[in-house]
């Protein structure tokens, strides 16, 4: 990853965790925000148009803390990829990291929100680790470069994951005016306010720019990769 | 050239140990082996037969799961008299609790069968339970206590009293520049518990340490200063420099 991209991450992590400082949501009075992203990435000539593909936003209010659910999510390890890549959490769950794949992996962070090494192993082996703090936790394999996922760690339940239309929907917003974030890997996120009303739906549209065109990293000793560890 | 390269490495990962005597609780990870070296002296004493050492250990530790490491060390050690391969070590820790449930309190145990190389003698077994409190990127307390055990079932028909050493150690680091950075005070004793043994015996030190990590590379220097004017059989200092690199 490169420089910008941690300081942006870093930033993200700033606003998340002033965010997740705000007071816990109070049962009732809750809400529906629905809407749609677009996502402008740079074209042949430079100049930014809109792109087709539209999903793996995350959209995530802020503003009020709700507990951690009891479910456990998965981040599986499968085809020398992380599946799902994208996966919103609340502050305080454990996400379990099974290797379906018969080669052997590694899943590293070095992020800030949330740096670990779970160390070599393959399937049928899974391994649980816990996200504590509010924050962006971008997961690499230190085996295989193309193994990408981000793990955004938020302070409460509202939020969701666009598809490829970039529409999405969050139920069970509080009522009242809150911040309303757009979070793409490749781009800097983007926020709006909205008012929600008990029993009520409101919209917002958003636009996310991509401004990385790859998700270059390093190693999890801050190495680029060497060309021979790039599979087998 | 090697080393320079490591230097450079632009990420700096979470510490192995912060002290240069006191056990800790972090682990390698699950498949991976870093090799590890000491270079340490052991300094002379005012009263007694001790006179000073030259030690160097050196052995891969690997990382077996999530719970255990093994480290297979050898020991070489200098003095006056000369230059010889001294020991071998089967060095197994075992955290209860897997290396992806950091901070709070972790305990380990280590058990690591000793055997002495030249002049070939009777192993001895090293048991030392050891517990931490904090991550590593936090206020860091730890905990060691063990013992080591000569074991005369093996030394042959000679006549054979095993020697019985407590141990004790603890310490405490601080981090700094975000974790790459450590700085630690440790205490450290052993007390030869055999009977008839005068408690004089006993040695006691008190040290400072700073631990530094960076890519591959992590690296631990201190010494221990010894109660020598309280304990006379105590050296006056044992410096030890421990570094490791991730394979």
């Amino acid at each position: 990853m490169g420089r910008g991209a941690l300081v942006a991450n870093y930033c993200h992590l700033v606003i998340i965790t002033i965010c997740a400082l705000a007071p816990a949501a109070r049962a009732g009075d809750d809400g529906t925000v629905s809407g749609t992203i677009r996502i402008l990435t740079p074209g042949p000539d430079g100049k930014p148009g809109p792109k087709e593909d539209r999903s793996k936003v995350v959209v995530y209010i802020t503003g009020f803390t709700q507990p951690a659910p009891e479910e456990m999510p998965k981040m599986w390890q499968k085809g020398k990829s992380f599946s799902p890549d994208v996966l919103p959490i609340v502050a305080g769950q454990n996400v379990e990291f099974p290797n379906e794949d018969k080669i052997i992996h590694n899943v590293f962070s070095t992020s800030r929100a949330r740096a670990f090494d779970l160390g070599k192993y393959r399937a049928p082996n899974s391994k649980t680790i816990d996200f504590p703090k509010t924050g962006v936790v971008d997961v690499y394999c230190d085996i295989h470069e193309q193994m990408v996922a981000t793990i955004l760690v938020l302070p409460n339940r509202a939020f969701a994951v666009t598809g490829a239309d970039g529409k999405f929907t969050i139920k069970g917003v509080p009522a009242g005016t809150h911040k309303v974030f757009a979070w793409h890997r490749r781009g800097e996120p983007a926020s709006a306010e909205v008012t929600v009303a008990p029993g009520k739906e409101a919209t917002v549209e958003l636009e996310v720019t991509e401004t990385k065109l790859d998700d270059k990293h390093t190693d999890k000793y801050g190495n680029p990769y060497k060309g021979s560890r790039g599979g087998y | 050239v090697v080393l320079a390269a490591l230097l450079c490495a632009a990420r700096a990962e979470a510490g192995r140990r912060p002290f240069i005597w006191v056990w800790d609780t972090e682990i390698v990870p699950e498949g991976e082996i870093e090799l590890e070296q000491w270079l340490w002296v052991r300094g002379s004493a005012p009263v007694g037969p001790v006179s000073a050492a030259y030690w160097v250990w050196w052995g891969p530790v690997i990382g077996l799961n999530s719970n255990l490491e093994l480290a297979v060390p050898f020991q070489v050690v200098s003095n006056k008299n000369g230059t010889a391969l001294e020991s071998f070590e089967a060095d197994l820790r075992w955290r209860i609790f897997p290396r992806e449930k950091t901070g709070g309190f972790q305990p380990l145990v280590r058990v690591a069968w000793h055997q002495q190389a030249q002049p070939v003698g009777p192993p001895r077994l090293d048991v030392n339970v050891v517990a931490s409190y904090g991550s590593p990127d936090e206020l860091h307390v730890t905990v060691d206590l063990g013992g080591r055990l000569g074991l005369p079932m093996t030394s042959g028909s000679a006549p054979y009293t095993a020697p019985l050493l407590a141990t004790y150690a603890a310490g405490v680091a601080y981090p700094f520049f975000e974790g790459e950075l450590r700085v630690a005070a440790e205490v450290f004793g052993e007390i030869v518990i055999n009977p008839g043994t005068p408690i004089a015996d006993s040695h006691h030190f008190f040290g400072l340490d700073v631990a530094w990590t960076k890519g591959r590379l992590w690296l631990t220097a201190g010494t221990l200063i010894g109660l020598t004017p309280l304990f006379p059989r105590t050296p006056v200092v044992m410096p030890r420099l421990i570094w490791a690199v991730a394979l």
